[in-house]
């Protein structure tokens, strides 16, 4: 009996406990605040040149920084610290920059706002960091010509400049230099719509900077990092953040019936697995890697695995990126025309394939892999796929150290829209190579020299129609990102991953 | 005094130890600086980061200055956010600590007497009950049932936050998980000794000598049976302290667990350095205490020092 009354007691302070949180719980935020569930917040925190242009940097530098331009969902280069651009001579862009804006400290943005940051990205330090080393390591430098026109040179002509810059963020010349980059990092001054009140791992909050050219309607943002997709969705169905970036397709019927909105919009990016030709073996032979796309229903893939949103990738690139050739078909799903033209390789009896993938990089991608694996059975072909970190990944990719055939590797035009990023991937690097066309190599070379628009753009077109052809990786799908809005949120638009924060207000 | 000398020499061992075995294995896991420089960097901006952080240097070169840093406990910077190891790693150490404290008390609050009161008398139906539950939440993993409570509590009641630095409650669901993750264990071990207690000779001399239930159960089985429950609890202490990964991960739980795969994931060598170090030396002192807890309750213990 006595037991009895322990146990019970025990669990009435339990419970109470409970009842107690329950009642003082802050549920929601503030109407004027938004809070936002991303997969995830930049390692190097505030500073963003050393983090890739895309996520997770782009969720939040978004929020304060701007580059000196921006690529819409169309590929066009649009404005943004720049209003106009134009080429002065083959290695020279000349830059008309916005006039009245100012950083959150209070310092103008100008010419040699643009300066400082390309100084830094041209010094030692700069190119030790990912814009200054990967994405702009053919900038040379910046001249100012009046208070708001500033030339920027490359070493070799560059065509795409501007839509390169989509990647810089300029920082507040004064804020920068004195600080350095690491404090900088930890109180980071742009001209974006918000300031950074504070930075950890676990979170980013931000005010209003009212006086930003792109003025928010909401008082505060907040990002909270939630690596998890189901504690994502769970955080924006219980109303404590109101919005979900990432959520997978699979979710979307539980964000409806939390009245939340699921915005699809299309990745610059298609999903393959990419062969190692230059190794040798069997993707050595034209008609075995054409075999291998044909085998594989990217139709189904896309629908049932992308909830519809996605769909079957054609060739490198989406119809989103400059470059994209809508006459190239790709390789329709066609397992009897897969079969013959292994057996006209001389694999009849099938092969077997190694590759090297990562996921939980895109929605969905582990159980695509595994469709793309009974697929290629199908026509007897073996996919051994093993699973690896990102930090596994970079260093066979950048020394093409590949044991087997084949590896996972996203074609990703992003932030700058343009297909000459990923096709630049595919050409006879001196180092680490793993595909080499001569003939596609001269034509990628002339692109990039190219400074004339619709002659580029028809390059660019006449690359897919071959790049396809020799099918150098095995093209999945055109990629999708989900972005769950809840109740009330009005004004939401992303493009690139990048989102307009400045719109986003709660009703 | 002799035992306190034996146990910092057990530490100095022990840090040594986890110190080569960690310089080995980050050494081998791949090449840091390949990481920070990005996909596609060159092969010159790859050598130069390398020069920065000192990976050009022979295997020994690195590791003598790697062990003369530790002594100073001086960790380095951080790769990816520039801030000195220790002092970054210190700063989620309250949070750990909190999580930690707070499950291990509501998991005894909630094991311990449901322990006791299902060892008391095993065969009653009503305990098997129990015991049946017990055993399917021993196999459900802390990941599904902290979604569970989350869809309970803040979904659907509306109750609690679940993610972490949210109010003063939020620390609820996350220890919560904890505790229903780890009391399943705790109450199979309490149950397990206190009914092994019964079938001991001074527990049946003492009943056989007239003493009541609960005398039998206050006075002979439960000092006996928390032995062992103290044991336990330090395992699941220790556990607790390396980081409750999944937990930290579903609510955001800014704790050394989360931080440890951060730096594991962007090969922040520093990070992980300090990260190991810290959790290595506070296992260790709680086991220095939980040595001292059997030593205080156990007279054979006590005996065998002297």
């Amino acid at each position: 009996m006595r037991h009895k009354k322990i146990l019970s007691a025990t669990l009435s302070i339990a419970m109470s406990v409970l009842m107690i949180g329950a009642s003082q719980a802050p549920v929601s935020a503030a109407t004027k605040t938004i809070t936002i569930a991303v997969p995830g917040l930049p390692p190097s925190q505030g500073n963003p040149f050393k983090e890739g242009p895309g996520t997770p940097g782009i969720h939040t530098y978004a929020a304060m920084f701007d580059a000196l331009t921006r690529v819409d969902n169309k590929g066009v280069v649009r404005a943004r610290l720049a209003t106009y651009w134009k080429t002065i001579n083959s290695t020279t862009w000349r830059f008309t920059l916005r006039e009245g804006v100012k950083f959150s400290n209070g310092e103008a943005f100008n010419a040699d706002a643009v300066n400082e940051t390309i100084d830094f990205l041209i010094s030692a330090d700069g190119r030790k960091t990912v814009i200054g080393s990967t994405e702009l390591p053919d900038v040379t430098g910046a001249t100012k010509v009046s208070e708001y026109v500033v030339d920027i040179t490359t070493k070799t002509p560059d065509a795409i400049l501007p839509a390169k810059l989509a990647a810089l963020y300029i920082v507040a010349p004064k804020a920068w230099k004195s600080a350095g980059q690491d404090v900088f990092a930890k109180a980071p001054i742009g001209t974006g719509p918000y300031k950074v009140d504070s930075i950890t791992t676990t979170r980013i909050e931000m005010s209003a900077f009212t006086g930003s050219w792109r003025s928010p309607k909401a008082d505060k943002l907040v990002l909270i990092p939630l690596r998890d997709a189901a504690s994502r969705l769970q955080a924006l169905q219980s109303g404590q953040v109101n919005m979900a970036i990432a959520i997978n397709p699979d979710q979307i019927n539980a964000a409806k019936s939390a009245k939340a909105t699921v915005i699809s919009v299309p990745a610059p990016q298609v999903m393959s697995l990419a062969f190692n030709v230059t190794a040798g073996g069997a993707v050595k032979d034209v008609r075995v890697r054409q075999a291998l796309n044909y085998a594989v229903n990217k139709e189904a893939i896309a629908s049932n695995l992308l909830a519809g949103k996605g769909k079957a990738a054609t060739q490198g690139t989406t119809p989103s990126v400059l470059g994209y050739n809508s006459a190239v078909q790709g390789y329709p799903y066609n397992p009897a025309k897969a079969k013959e033209l292994l057996a006209a390789a001389g694999y009849e009896k099938g092969l077997t394939i190694a590759a090297d993938i990562t996921v939980g990089s895109f929605p969905a991608d582990d159980l695509i892999y595994q469709s793309v694996k009974a697929d290629l059975a199908k026509v007897g072909v073996t996919l051994n796929y093993t699973t690896i970190t990102f930090a596994q990944w970079l260093p066979q990719y950048n020394a093409n150290s590949w044991k087997g055939e084949a590896f996972g590797l996203s074609w990703n035009s992003a932030p700058r829209g343009d297909a000459s990023r990923p096709y630049a991937i595919f050409v006879c690097k001196p180092v680490g190579a793993f595909y080499c066309n001569a003939e596609e190599d001269a034509m990628v070379k002339k692109t990039a020299l190219e400074l004339n628009a619709a002659k580029r753009l028809a390059l660019l077109k006449e690359i897919a129609v071959k790049v396809t052809a020799s099918a150098p990786a095995l093209y999945i799908v055109e990629q999708i990102d989900l972005y769950a809005v809840g109740k009330g949120v009005k004004g939401f638009s992303a493009a690139n991953r990048s989102i307009a924060y400045e719109n986003i207000y709660v009703r | 005094m002799k035992a306190v000398g034996s146990r910092l020499l057990q530490l100095v061992v022990l840090l040594g130890t986890i110190s080569t075995t960690l310089f080995l294995l980050l050494r081998l896991s791949g090449d840091p600086a390949i990481l920070l420089a990005g996909e596609g960097a060159g092969p010159e901006t790859i050598a130069a980061i390398r020069i920065e952080y000192g990976f050009d240097k022979s295997l020994t070169e690195q590791y003598l200055i790697f062990i003369w840093e530790i002594i100073r406990l001086d960790f380095g910077r951080s790769l990816v956010n520039s801030q000195p190891a220790f002092g970054f790693v210190l700063q989620y150490l309250p949070s750990t600590l909190h999580l930690t404290f707070l499950a291990i008390f509501f998991n005894s609050v909630i094991a311990i007497p449901a322990g006791v009161w299902l060892g008391a008398k095993p065969n009653q139906r009503r305990r098997q009950i129990l015991s049946t539950i017990v055993s399917v939440t021993q196999g459900t993993p802390a990941y599904v049932i902290g979604l569970v409570l989350i869809q309970i509590f803040a979904v659907w009641l509306g109750w609690l936050p679940s993610i972490a630095g949210t109010g003063t409650w939020a620390w609820v669901l996350p220890v919560a998980t904890l505790a229903f993750a780890l009391a399943p264990n705790l109450i199979r071990v309490v149950a397990a000794s206190i009914e092994d207690t019964t079938r001991q000779d001074y527990y049946r001399t003492a009943k056989a000598n007239g003493a009541a239930p609960n005398i039998l159960l206050i006075k002979h089985s439960l000092p006996n049976a928390l032995l062992s429950t103290t044991s336990l609890l330090g395992a699941q202490f220790a556990f607790l302290l390396s980081g409750a990964l999944i937990t930290e991960f579903i609510f955001a739980w800014p704790g050394l667990g989360l931080i440890l795969v951060q730096s594991i994931t962007n090969l922040d060598f520093p990070t992980i350095q300090a990260t190991v170090f810290v959790v290595a030396y506070l296992v260790f002192f709680v086991n220095l205490i939980m040595d001292q807890i059997f030593r205080f309750a156990d007279p054979r213990l006590r005996r065998s020092q002297l």
